[in-house]
């Protein structure tokens, strides 16, 4: 037997042979650079990852180094965003939170991903027992709203920045496990798949080569939407203490701080809040972006 | 109803919401709620009512089981005390027994007559002292150890004088046993309701009983009409509401919402210090407590952790700025000290003894070459009290000049209460209010080697020191001996003082009788009154 070719490769490599320039992959990059914001969201969260790689040479300061001779600055040429009540300056403080708010982003999409896409995927291929529990105990996560699942699960295994990760990615976990579920349901019934079987093909190899790589693109698009939501997750967990501690900078914690300060120091409440909204904001533009370009009922 | 042209010019009717009405309404709106909110207020001064802010949820109203601050500040006004602390003059008083102590072993109690339980249970007797008394013993409620452990037994001497037997003397009996753990509860509803019913119904003796609670939100209580005390109390109904956020708290004030308010946040105080905001008092008393750091010490950690190194302990002590934490935490509303014994204790000495106010980061740098440490990372605990989590944030920028990492968890109350009573972190970083105006009280159970909450400092003479202090009845000599353990934990550290932080209250100014206590789970409101 030499024919193990899927279909699904069929296409592709004949676009290949075809030309490269109708590559699936072109016309998706093609599609994404024709949607202005996205492009614009990509720009501005590759600043901010940037900033925030490199932010201990980017200002002169300390995130958590006490200045109380300059406490509650208002912002100067010195501290172009202020300083807050312990002086310390706003703007450092930021940058710094955007490796926690960039690092949590990260973290909860590769285990909510990581996991719940192999879930979805076993649970929809195989069916029967299997996907009935699987499901079942994803609808179950499914019920309860995130925060509270996110509040719940932090208040077992205690604040930090990994538990943060873990507890948000396991609020997300069922999210992709639904999504993989539906798609590799409709695509085990086509024919390809069909073939697939027909010819011997190990289940493996056709989760593998037949089912992933056709919903990889929906995947991507839930992977940005998701990481705009841990964002916003990490921020409420900070805001409500649960999240990352202090004296780390987190800009869900310094807006919880900056609220005993909002009549006389607008600077500490401002700042967060335009992190938070602007990078959500960025994330949520290379979402619809990635929904245009990768996800083809979209484009209908 | 507005007015506008139609396409031919002509004036028509119209029924939908303008830019006008809309300011209109929002005008009479405005007015009407500007002017309702002190009417509300007013209704509650003439309906005779009260409302009193607490920072947090009471877990239970039973005083046979352990109540943290909220509910201690509720059930002050539900049940008598047996004696009473008099703040004045730091001594206890007679409130539902008379007592005196006939010989060392032997303290004789009179009830109190005339006095009746809530809810018709009937007149208090010897019957219901003896239980309160006996109860502890026998069902080994958490008083056993803290407040009870010289007792023996109480028995029934004749009628309605009590006989309270100790296996040692035992100098703070009146304060500690009569006072912090001698709530007086009714035997006939505790033995018929059961500890978890009684938490949630309790019958006391005191000038209000209990009327309801809503978890999450209030707690009524309701004028006990047979009160001891002439005339009190004064008003009808107290209603507790549960106010977590110091900022809700204050503008829950200042819309009348609520009467009187504890805690407020220390950067709104200096506006109402110097009497700037009309029809709202201030009062500030020095308080009975003190915020502090402590260190699980071997075996309770691991013996090559740097805590256990005493030059290791002394360096963050001197590393320590008290003064920037009394002007950066509390506004100035707290008292600098390096040691457990606040102004007014017998032995108190005033501070600094040995670390400086200021601190002397030099001297630390010095003790941690000498200890060999260069720096490690520091997990400390604290609670759910913000203004502590603030704290933290300070003392840790402080340690990070001797290289010390501080890693700060904070908890909810609950489980910080469990890490800490099972010795499980590694420093802590927290307030605690002493029970009572006597040292015993400020020392034993922390330095003590039985002590409750020693994490690890066996120190055998300081116990011996402390185990004397209560035996001896003579002021001097006790004053010596608390000398010398204060002297032993500055040297050793084991737990390391920050300050005494006052008690601070606001409260609308027509009320009367309302006197701020140095200590924070203690408001009584039998005598507080509208003017």
């Amino acid at each position: 037997m030499t024919v193990n070719k899927s279909p699904t490769q069929s296409p592709s490599e004949e676009g290949v042979e075809l030309g490269s320039s109708h590559s699936p992959l072109r016309l998706a990059a093609g599609q994404f650079l024709r949607h202005r914001l996205a492009v614009v969201g990509v720009v501005l969260i590759a600043l901010l990852s940037l900033s925030a790689v490199f932010a201990p040479y980017l200002t002169p300061y300390e995130p958590t180094k006490l200045n109380l001779q300059a406490k509650l600055s208002p912002p100067t040429w010195e501290f172009p965003l202020g300083t807050d009540h312990f002086g310390r300056d706003v703007l450092t403080r930021m940058l710094h939170g955007a490796r926690i708010s960039l690092l949590v982003g990260l973290g909860v999409v590769i285990i909510a991903a990581g996991i719940g896409t192999p879930l979805g995927v076993i649970s929809g291929f195989f069916g029967g027992v299997l996907d009935n529990t699987i499901m079942r105990l994803m609808d179950a996560l499914l019920t309860f709203p995130p925060l509270l699942l996110a509040v719940a699960i932090m208040g077992t295994l205690g604040p930090d920045t990994q538990n943060v990760i873990l507890s948000v990615g396991l609020v997300y976990i069922p999210v992709f496990a639904r999504l993989a579920r539906g798609n590799t349901l409709s695509l085990r019934e086509s024919t390809y798949v069909s073939a697939s079987v027909a010819l011997g093909a190990p289940n493996w190899r056709i989760i593998v080569l037949d089912v992933l790589p056709n919903i990889i693109g929906v995947i991507v698009v839930l992977v940005a939407v998701t990481f705009s939501k841990a964002v916003i997750l990490e921020a409420s967990l900070s805001f409500l203490g649960l999240g990352v501690q202090p004296p780390t900078a987190s800009w869900g914690r310094d807006l919880n701080e900056a609220r005993r300060y909002i009549e006389d120091a607008w600077w500490l409440a401002a700042f967060p809040t335009f992190m938070i909204a602007a990078s959500v904001l960025n994330m949520n533009f290379i979402g619809d972006g990635l929904r245009d370009a990768l996800d083809p009922r979209a484009n209908k | 109803m507005s007015s506008k042209r139609d396409f031919k010019g002509t004036r028509t009717k119209s029924r939908g919401l303008t830019r006008r009405t809309a300011l209109q309404s929002a005008a009479v709106g405005g007015v009407a709620l500007s002017t309702a909110l002190p009417i509300f207020n007013i209704a509650r001064a003439q309906d005779n009512k009260l409302a009193y802010a607490m920072f947090g949820e009471p877990t239970g109203l039973n005083e046979f089981m352990y109540t943290e601050i909220h509910g201690s500040v509720v059930t002050t006004n539900i049940y008598d005390k047996m004696a009473r602390i008099n703040y004045d003059t730091h001594q206890s008083e007679p409130e539902i027994v008379e007592f005196k102590n006939e010989d060392p072993l032997t303290w004789v109690l009179k009830v109190r007559e005339g006095v009746k339980f809530h809810k018709g249970y009937g007149e208090l007797t010897d019957e219901d002292i003896l239980y309160c008394f006996n109860h502890v013993q026998e069902a080994g409620t958490f008083q056993k150890g803290i407040t009870h452990f010289p007792v023996v037994g109480a028995t029934r001497r004749s009628k309605n004088v009590v006989e309270v037997k100790l296996n040692t003397p035992f100098s703070a009996f009146p304060m500690v046993t009569m006072g912090y753990g001698g709530s007086v509860m009714c035997k006939a509803a505790h033995q018929e309701m059961g500890d978890q019913e009684y938490a949630r119904n309790p019958i006391g003796t005191g000038p209000f009983e209990f009327d309801s609670w809503v978890s999450g939100s209030h707690v009524i209580l309701k004028k006990n009409q047979n009160y001891w005390r002439e005339n009190q109390p004064y008003v009808d109904e107290v209603i507790y509401r549960t106010i977590v956020d110091p900022s809700v708290r204050l503008s829950s004030l200042l819309t009348g919402e609520i009467d009187i308010m504890p805690r407020p946040d220390p950067k709104d105080i200096a506006r109402f210090r110097d009497g700037s905001e009309p029809g709202i008092s201030y009062q500030s008393v020095p308080g009975w407590n003190w915020d502090y750091m402590d260190f699980t010490l071997a075996p309770h950690s691991p013996a090559d952790f740097p805590t256990n190194n005493v030059d290791v302990r002394r360096a963050i002590s001197y590393a320590i700025d008290r003064q920037t934490i009394v002007d950066e935490i509390y506004a100035g509303e707290a008292l600098v000290t390096d040691n457990p014994v606040p102004p007014g204790y017998l032995g108190h000495r005033p501070s600094p003894i040995v670390y400086p106010a200021r601190g002397d980061v030099s001297k630390a740098k010095e003790l941690m070459a000498k200890a060999g440490v260069s720096g490690f990372d520091l997990e400390v605990i604290t609670s759910d009290k913000e203004w502590l989590r603030r704290e933290c944030e300070l003392v840790s920028a402080m340690l990070s000049e001797i290289g010390i990492n501080v890693k700060i968890k904070g908890m909810d109350a609950g489980t910080y209460g469990s890490a800490w009573f099972t010795k499980q972190f590694q420093a802590d970083l927290e307030d605690i209010t002493i029970v009572s105006p006597d040292v015993d009280s400020a020392l034993w159970w922390f330095h003590h080697k039985d002590g409750m909450v020693e994490h690890g400092w066996q120190n055998t003479q300081v116990s011996e020191w402390l185990d004397e202090g209560r035996r001896e009845l003579d002021p001097a000599k006790r004053t010596n001996l608390y000398h010398n353990v204060v002297d032993a934990v500055l040297d050793d550290c084991p737990y390391i003082y920050f300050n005494h932080v006052n008690q601070v209250y606001l409260l609308k100014d027509n009320l009367d009788g309302f006197k701020a206590g140095p200590q924070e789970h203690i408001v009584p409101l039998g005598a507080v009154r509208w003017t």
